[in-house]
């Protein structure tokens, strides 16, 4: 398999002004973070250590202030095509349907013919688990059901690399182990163009039994504290197997909290 | 079981077939309104009835008959429909300009939030004169008076909701559009524009009161055509108006029925189904379980084959509307242009600022020299009196219906069943109470002049009891749950929970209504029952009995302008910002 460099992010600053202040709020010091391609990459931290601010970053949806971050040897200076993201409250379109809000990304590209959103979203409501509801409304789902359509709509564009931010948080335990580990069983099968992962999460556990790796940030300002190689067999990861190394994580983010 | 299924086929088809007939009806009563009207309209305007031809009955086809209200409920309709798509189109511009450029913000909410509260009665004898100039000698010029009534009732209060939705888009769903690459002519329509329709349906709907109200008080223009005279519109407001002029009180009442059945009649067949159409537009973080409201029209269209047909087309056309005209734009590189222009950002906003500022010192020191010099004197004791009078009104209103509306507002059922009555009694114009006010000063109260009172607070009171209501139904539902389990006193509950909770709310109802009392001053203080003619001191009376005298209207609109403003500036936005600062969930 391969294993080349898929993102890059090199040195990057991100400051923000505040109203009143002449100082500006740092937020984000000195990130470096490389994604390798066919990897699950996972970042927990505290709130307030500009986790969000990063992925917001990758996204091409703010500019950081300092330094420069380069998707498939390209800088990102603005969305690329080949990212989308899928949102801690699902960020849905209240008025369109299940069918419409999955095809939001594609009715944007002109080289898409009506008949190809249409089979490329009929496939995805299918593979989702989503047959029965293309046209229900938002209001009429449960919040597992609106993430399922969330990650449909993020996947419809085929991106190379899916940002989740926090996707997993609004719902509970069980819904939430249920998507996730649907999420990997697609991508690992191959069944989506995604090549890698980057998830945003304050959840130790749940991190450490999805990713290849976790990043863990440190606050005031946001900056990587260390990074966890998780060696363990994906089919042989459980609650048990992965105990110590997530007690390990929990330990560390503790003692950071406190200094 | 077969039977049942046939049966229930049967059924199928027939709610198509009516969903067809009432599409159908639908577009052909409002085509027909729009069409017949314009037809009626443009005509000299000497064939309009003047107010002299009016005064006495004719025996043949008198204006006052009956079988008249059918025409002129078109008539007004087609002003109401009319005047509603231009408020709309204001509001989009505008609220728009304002969201997107500071500079441009930085005079459109002033200017707006000052005009909401103007009485647009003191300004008629100045958009009369223009707008009949707009078609000279021309029904349409009499006709576009009438439809701005309905444009200064309902525009202001629909831009600022505007902008305000437009300001607080959830950054989440901005998120989504710039991550799929939408270019702002796409996020605008796709987002921004759908996101605010539901709050700018509801305040189309509430507003509509001030609309109606304002249409049917100026249904009539007075222009000098040879010699001075008011000339009359066909519509329901005139019809009121010549009903209080001849003191025929039944003809009122056949008008008011007119006036209450158009109201319900638009109600009925464009809003409820409107409102059940963009149900799902609301956008909640929260689950919230709620059943959709009814509406019969809604969902006989929905049924309708037409209408598939109909939002087929409308689709093809959205998508070239979207996706294939913003390609003229970057064909003709002009988004290149307008980064230049951009550029030049700070060239253009010196030019914007000097420019009005010589507009208004040119503007200031013309009206100086116009006004009359010798009235000057009087205008202090007459705004002393109007305000007063005002005043007075509106702490009567607010003590009445601030109560009236949280026990309406407490009971979910109660609600339902009074809030349209609400909504239709609040539409029926001031003048209309006329002869129970002549009823009153017969009774003796002439000399105090405590009958205006009420007069000012048919036109003011709505805004409280709509705005409260609003403002109850905001609370969220765990805070009231706490007020219950700690057990309150009746006296702690009002003033320790339920004023600062609705604070807010309660001072746009205040500003809204100050706007509405000011206006209705401006009637009320000189009314009209059959010969007898009953004043008061004050501004209004001055304005009214001035009226057409371009000098001495503007000096009393000036001061009424001018008491409205300093009420604007120390009063009401010092309150109203404490009020979102403080008191907000």
């Amino acid at each position: 398999m391969e294993n080349t460099e898929l993102l890059n992010v090199k040195a990057v600053c991100k400051e923000f002004e505040i109203e009143g202040h002449k100082e500006h709020l740092k937020v984000l010091e000195n990130i470096d973070l490389t994604v390798k391609t066919n990897e699950f990459l996972s970042i927990i931290g505290q709130s307030g250590t500009g986790k969000s601010t990063l992925l917001r970053s990758i996204a091409g949806l703010l500019q950081p202030t300092k330094g420069e971050i380069t998707f498939e040897n390209k800088t990102i200076t603005e969305p690329d095509a080949n990212i989308s993201m899928v949102f801690q409250h699902f960020a849905l379109f209240p008025w369109l349907t299940v069918e419409k809000n999955i095809s939001f990304g594609l009715e944007n590209r002109a080289e898409l013919s009506r008949e190809q959103i249409k089979k490329r979203v009929s496939n995805l409501i299918e593979m989702i688990g989503l047959t029965g509801f293309e046209k229900a409304y938002p209001r009429e789902l449960s919040g597992g059901m609106k993430q399922r359509v969330g990650f449909a709509r993020a996947l419809a564009i085929e991106p190379s690399l899916l940002l989740l931010d926090e996707p997993f948080s609004a719902l509970d335990i069980i819904t939430a182990s249920q998507l996730s580990n649907d999420l990997l069983e697609i991508w690992l099968n191959n069944q989506i163009a995604t090549k890698s992962i980057v998830m945003i999460t304050h959840d130790v556990q749940q991190a450490v039994q999805l990713s290849d790796r976790v990043v863990l940030m440190d606050s005031n300002p946001g900056r990587v504290a260390k990074i966890y190689q998780i060696d363990i067999p994906r089919n042989e990861r459980s609650p048990k197997t992965i105990i110590n190394i997530v007690d390990r994580i929990t330990k560390e983010m503790i003692q950071r909290m406190r200094s | 079981m077969k039977a049942l299924n046939v049966s229930s086929k049967q059924n199928e088809r027939l709610t198509k077939i009516v969903g067809n007939i009432t599409f159908l009806f639908i577009l052909a009563l409002f085509a027909f309104i729009l069409i017949f009207s314009l037809i009626k309209m443009n005509r000299p305007l000497q064939t309009l009835p003047s107010e002299e031809f009016l005064a006495t009955a004719n025996k043949q086809n008198d204006f006052l008959s009956v079988a008249n209200l059918g025409y002129f409920s078109i008539r007004t309709m087609f002003r109401m429909i009319v005047g509603m798509l231009w408020s709309f189109l204001f509001s989009f511009v505008f609220g728009l300009l304002a969201v997107k450029y500071k500079t441009a913000r930085r005079i459109i909410l002033p200017l707006v939030n000052f005009l909401e509260s103007v009485p647009l009665l003191g300004f008629l004898t100045f958009t009369t004169a223009w707008l009949l100039g707009l078609f000279p000698e021309n029904v349409l010029g009499a006709e576009c008076v009438a439809v701005f009534a309905v444009f200064t009732g309902q525009a202001w209060n629909i831009m600022l909701t505007l902008y305000q939705i437009m300001e607080v888009i959830p950054s989440d769903l901005s998120n989504v559009t710039e991550q799929f690459k939408y270019n702002p002519w796409g996020k605008f329509w796709r987002l921004e524009f759908v996101y605010a329709i539901p709050g700018l349906l509801w305040n189309v709907i509430i507003s509509q009161t001030a609309a109606w109200f304002a249409l049917v008080a100026s249904e009539q223009a007075s222009v000098a055509l040879p010699k001075d005279t008011t000339l009359f519109l066909p519509g329901i407001g005139s019809y009121i108006q010549i009903a209080l002029d001849r003191a025929d009180f039944k003809a009122c009442l056949w008008a008011v029925l007119a006036l209450l059945l158009n109201v319900v009649i638009l109600n009925f067949l464009v809003f409820q189904s409107l409102v059940r159409a963009t149900y799902y537009f609301k956008y909640e973080t929260d689950v919230e379980s709620t059943t959709p409201p009814k509406s019969i029209v809604y969902h006989l269209l929905k049924n309708a084959t037409l209408t598939k047909q109909f939002s087929k087309a409308f689709a093809r056309f959205s998508s070239f509307w979207l996706y294939d005209l913003p390609k003229i734009w970057y064909f003709f590189k002009l988004d290149r242009l307008y980064r230049l222009v951009a550029k030049l950002r700070n060239f253009f906003k010196t030019l914007w600022y000097v420019s009005l500022a010589l507009i208004v010192i040119n503007c200031s020191i013309k009206l100086y020299h116009f006004l009359p010099h010798q009235d000057f004197s009087m205008i202090p004791r007459l705004t002393l009196y109007t305000t007063l009078r005002v005043t007075l009104a509106m702490i009567i209103a607010g003590v009445i219906f601030t109560p009236l509306a949280i026990w309406v507002a407490s009971d979910n059922r109660r609600l339902n069943f009074v809030q349209p009555i609400g909504q239709i009694l609040g539409s029926i114009p001031s003048n209309v109470y006329t002869p129970f006010i002549v009823l009153i000063i017969g009774m003796g109260f002439n000399q105090l002049q405590w009958w205006i009172l009420p007069l000012i607070m048919v036109g003011c009171q709505w805004y409280y009891f709509f705005n409260v209501i609003a403002g109850y139904l905001a609370i969220p539902d765990d805070i009231r749950d706490v007020t219950k389990l700690f057990k309150l006193s009746k006296w702690h509950w009002w003033i320790k929970y339920l004023i600062p909770s609705i604070l807010p709310y309660l001072i746009t109802a205040i500003i809204n209504a100050a706007g509405a009392a000011w206006n209705a001053d401006i009637a009320a203080e000189s009314i009209q029952w059959g010969k007898r003619s009953i004043n008061v001191t004050g501004l209004g009376q001055y304005i009214s009995a001035n009226d057409g005298i371009k000098d001495k209207s503007a000096l009393g609109t000036l001061a009424m302008c001018f008491m409205v403003g300093l009420c604007i500036a120390f009063i009401w936005q010092p309150l109203y910002r404490a009020a979102k600062e403080k008191f907000h969930y």
